[in-house]
């Protein structure tokens, strides 16, 4: 097989999914920033109000408003009435997942096949659609970077790797508790990233054996359980902000997390294909 | 080229798809499928473009098992079903990029398969706006447009004007005293009499009938 010829579909793969998305991408630029305006918003009102002392929110407040998740939820937390459904961290989940949907499906269906028949490989075919799948989850956390940059610079605050944890005290959420020092950037992006990378390339696993909504239910389950059961087995986990160990030095263990993300995303990748090299490739039904 | 298919049977869930389906097809000559539609003709054709994997049997390429030695045919050019193209690009653009895959053939090619069919190279019109006529045309440019040794046409001459059935006729014609293999499926006999050198009947997945050297 020629490199140059691998290279060539790997481009033409990220190209046509890209622009199969497009309209999707505006949906998903709306969302960020209707979500960061409304985080300052907020800022503003408290800061204006008796908060004058807060300062401006910097970058990383940004996007920790979007990735923060919630803590355990546990009985204390319904009788104190603390709980709130982490419906902006899972938002920016089913992004994703909105991106990923049907293109690979659609692809095999339509002009895929064609591309599929002259490249007279399957793997390529394969290592194309998961390459494509970074490229678009990556694509969502780069949105997210570029849309807080700009609230911040619009606003004044700071571009330094720091979080405000008194402007989120504010709300009435609990401060971390002496949380690690390892680089933010390390459980504010990285985790999630990794994290959002290995549920959607299960999604694409799921949906081109299956159907596209089949893969949105099956990361509609993976997010919602791991919402509600704390543990490293439920992947999601490693996406909030809250039960890191940057947060809580009881949060979620990190290098056991990168472990097992890291294995889930091997096994999803090789056995996805595995099972692809055998599968029929059929017309839409 | 020859292509030698051995007690070939495909289920799908509980359904039999194609039943112990026995072929042994070679280069300059067309082969006609006939049978109703469910037959088993195009899932047939995917079975020997390497798109599904037997559920027993084998289907060899010049002594290469698919699926085993090699994943596709070398050398194909294939339409099943409806043609599926970048729905923004035009013609000759969709041809372009997908010539760019093997890098087998350059621009002129392309034009001149473009002309071959009756479609102007220019035409500035995107995919989306062509009419079915021209999307079949577009469908056949691209599977015999790297000139492959083996091609498979379902329903070439569906949608097509009585101009371009006959263009295609003289395509298919040319292609096979070039030596290539072609296969291909049609629900109408008459036609299938005019073009095919054999005819292979199917019904319920099974070869009922097989007509040589019309």
């Amino acid at each position: 097989m020629r490199f140059g010829k691998v290279v060539h579909i790997i481009f033409y793969d990220m190209y046509r999914g890209i622009k199969h998305n497009k309209y999707r991408y505006m949906i998903c630029v709306f969302l960020i920033f209707s979500l960061m305006a409304t985080f300052y918003l907020d800022v503003s009102v408290l800061r204006r109000g008796t908060r004058g002392d807060l300062p401006i929110a910097g970058v990383f407040d940004y996007i920790f408003y979007l990735l923060e998740g919630i803590t355990e939820v546990t009985e204390k937390a319904y009788k104190e009435g603390k709980f709130v459904f982490p419906y902006i961290w899972i938002a920016v989940q089913f992004m994703c997942a909105f991106l990923v949907m049907s293109y690979p499906k659609n692809d095999l269906e339509g002009v895929g096949l064609n591309v599929l028949i002259l490249s007279k490989s399957k793997k390529i075919w394969w290592i194309s659609k998961c390459l494509w799948i970074f490229v678009s989850v990556f694509s969502i956390y780069l949105l997210i970077g570029i849309i807080a940059m700009l609230f911040t610079l619009l606003s004044g605050g700071t571009l330094e790797a720091v979080i405000h944890y008194e402007i989120f005290e504010a709300f009435s959420q609990t401060p971390p508790i002496n949380g690690s020092q390892m680089p933010i950037i390390l459980f504010v992006l990285i985790m999630p990233l990794l994290t959002s990378t290995v549920i959607s390339i299960l999604q694409m696993v799921v949906s081109v054996f299956s159907q596209p909504t089949l893969g949105m239910a099956a990361v509609f389950a993976i997010e919602i359980l791991s919402v509600y059961s704390m543990n490293i087995w439920c992947l999601s986990n490693a996406s909030m902000v809250r039960r890191s160990q940057l947060y809580l030095p009881s949060g979620m263990p990190l290098l056991p997390q990168i472990i097992y993300s890291v294995c889930v995303l091997a096994v999803s990748i090789i056995a996805g294909y595995m099972i692809f090299r055998r599968s029929d490739i059929l017309s839409k039904e | 080229m020859k292509i030698k298919i051995t007690h070939l049977s495909k289920q799908i869930k509980k359904a039999v798809i194609l039943d112990d389906v026995n072929m042994e097809l070679e280069s300059g000559r067309i082969y006609g499928l006939k049978g109703k539609n469910g037959s088993g003709k195009t899932m047939l054709m995917r079975a020997i473009c390497g798109l599904i994997t037997p559920t027993n049997g084998t289907v060899e390429i010049d002594g290469k098992i698919l699926g085993k030695d090699i994943s596709f045919p070398e050398s194909i050019g294939v339409l099943i079903e409806n043609p599926s193209f970048i729905s923004n690009y035009t013609g000759m653009k969709n041809l372009q990029v997908l010539a760019s895959i093997q890098k087998r053939i350059g621009d002129e090619e392309i034009r001149n398969t473009l002309e071959l069919v009756g479609l102007d190279p220019d035409d500035k019109r995107t995919f989306k706006k062509y009419s079915l006529g021209m999307k079949q045309r577009l469908g056949i440019a691209e599977a015999i447009m790297e000139r492959p040794d083996i091609v498979i046409l379902d329903e070439p001459i569906n949608a097509l004007d009585e101009t371009g059935a006959a263009m295609i006729r003289e395509i298919l014609h040319n292609l096979r005293n070039e030596g290539k293999l072609i296969i291909l499926a049609c629900h109408d006999t008459e036609e299938l009499n005019f073009l095919a050198d054999e005819i292979y009947e199917i019904a319920e997945g099974k070869i009922i009938g097989h007509i040589e050297n019309l």
